[in-house]
């Protein structure tokens, strides 16, 4: 029973921790990037990287799993059914979650302190990485822990792309739409339950953190 | 102090990047099963780590769920479907190594409380994904000659779903596996069996994927006549 509960409890933080790692590692500079330019591609950019909030999570998994399966283009990488395919998934659906607050923490620096720092011999390296990104630090921790935790209760494109593999693919989520499936009722009821507390202890952290902020 | 946190942050990020890399496939058997056998197969979990010693580690689904599944690269050892149509597809398709049947799986009409027949659907499972579906769809006919049965219907994906719609009330009777009636401990005068006379047998065959002792094994353990006893408590004939 316990490793029915640690198995895929442990996949799942791992499955969260790596699409936040990989989405903090991109969103970071294309935050800024979306930021600081004020080109006309800039709203095709954002509509586009805001899609995975819009579209039903079946879309997502359908395509993924024609670009990733035997067929597709990326077959020889064989990611479906496999852990990193379920990385590439939730990368994709969780983007909008992570880059959307970071965006916005850039936003939210004074061009004015940016142009002082210029003026003062800032190059654009070091505007970015010693001035904007120490700035913006909440933003981009509340986007990192709003990333993990929508990774956390993923649920359709996982089950599309990953399918239900014990020890594998199959994350919380998953276990207990199967558990479900064996008329395991006890085993649904713990799992659900730890992923609902474990939600509101993450929600209550950046309801905390904001709190944090509004008072500084 | 920012020092520790830089460290915690970096030992974090260790612990979730390296098993990704390093990750050792654990060993165990990884079997797909049709909802109506899984219940069963999960009580047998336990003797078939004591008799093969290897983990069963089982994944439930439709039937032509998993076969899709299957056949796009899902890494399962064995399947069990609940038909026999499935894991021929399988070995046509040099998926399967072999087959058997492994039981024959029995329907049920079951109304928990009567009610008039315009009052709440008749739940089923959906004929293009589940074999018990199909069996439900052949015997209706007869089977409203001989009882009053709702005349809307409701499907679920899978036979296990059709039973949840009845066991939570929201459809009013269904034609559901005896296996997860017998599972669910349901009372036996709430169901009546189906006559096999009314749809054609439902032969629940079983592909072997990947060939391994232990998956014989565990074919070899479903076979002896304990088990067999076991399983036709658990509401299958046997071949």
């Amino acid at each position: 029973m316990s490793a029915d509960l640690a198995a895929p409890l442990w996949l799942s933080l791992r499955l969260a921790g790596m699409t936040t790692i990989i989405l903090l590692v991109l969103c970071v500079p294309l935050g800024w990037l979306l930021a600081r330019t004020k080109g006309r591609w800039r709203p095709v950019a954002e509509a586009f990287l805001t899609l995975p909030l819009v579209l039903p999570p079946t879309v997502l998994g359908f395509y993924l799993l024609l670009l990733l399966g035997p067929k597709g283009p990326f077959a020889s990488l064989h990611l479906v059914f496999s852990f990193w395919g379920l990385v590439v998934g939730s990368v994709v659906f969780s983007l909008p979650f992570v880059l959307r607050p970071i965006q916005s923490a850039f936003e939210a620096i004074p061009d004015s302190l940016l142009d002082s720092a210029a003026s003062l011999g800032a190059g654009p390296w070091q505007r970015f990485a010693q001035l904007a990104v120490p700035m913006a630090r909440r933003g981009i921790i509340s986007a990192a822990i709003l990333g993990f935790a929508h990774t956390l209760g993923e649920f359709g494109v996982v089950l599309m792309v990953g399918g239900n593999i014990a020890g594998k693919t199959r994350v919380l989520s998953v276990a207990i739409f199967d558990a479900v499936e064996r008329l395991d009722y006890g085993t649904a009821h713990m799992l659900s339950f730890g992923l609902l507390a474990f939600s509101f202890a993450v929600l209550l952290l950046l309801s905390l953190l904001n709190t944090r902020r509004a008072v500084l | 102090m920012k020092a520790l946190g830089v460290i915690a942050l970096a030992l974090v990020m260790i612990a979730i990047i390296v098993p990704a890399f390093w990750g050792r496939e654990q060993a165990g058997l990884q079997i797909a099963s049709a909802s109506s056998f899984a219940p069963f197969l999960q009580s047998m979990a336990p003797q078939i780590q004591r008799t093969c010693q290897i983990e069963a580690r089982i994944s439930t689904g439709a039937s032509g769920t998993l076969a899709t599944q299957i056949l796009n690269g899902a890494p399962f050892d064995l399947f069990f479907s609940a038909d026999a149509k499935r894991p021929q597809a399988l070995m046509k398709a040099g998926k399967g190594v072999k087959t058997r049947t492994y039981a024959l799986g029995q329907l049920v009409y079951w109304q928990p409380s009567p009610q008039s027949p315009d009052a709440r659907p008749l739940a089923l499972a959906d004929p293009a994904l589940a074999p018990y579906g199909v069996a439900a769809r052949e015997s209706l006919k007869k089977l409203r000659q001989h009882y009053v049965i709702p005349t809307k219907q409701v499907m679920g994906r899978n036979a296990a779903q059709a039973f949840q719609f009845v066991q939570s009330g929201a459809a009013g009777a269904g034609l559901v596996p005896l296996s997860l009636v017998r599972a669910a401990g349901i009372a036996e005068d709430k169901y009546v069996m189906v006559s096999t006379n009314w749809y054609a047998p439902i032969h629940q065959d079983v592909v072997v994927l990947h060939p391994s002792a232990a998956a014989d094994c565990v074919l070899t353990l479903l076979e002896t006549s304990p088990v067999r006893t076991k399983m036709v408590a658990a509401g299958f004939k046997v071949p």
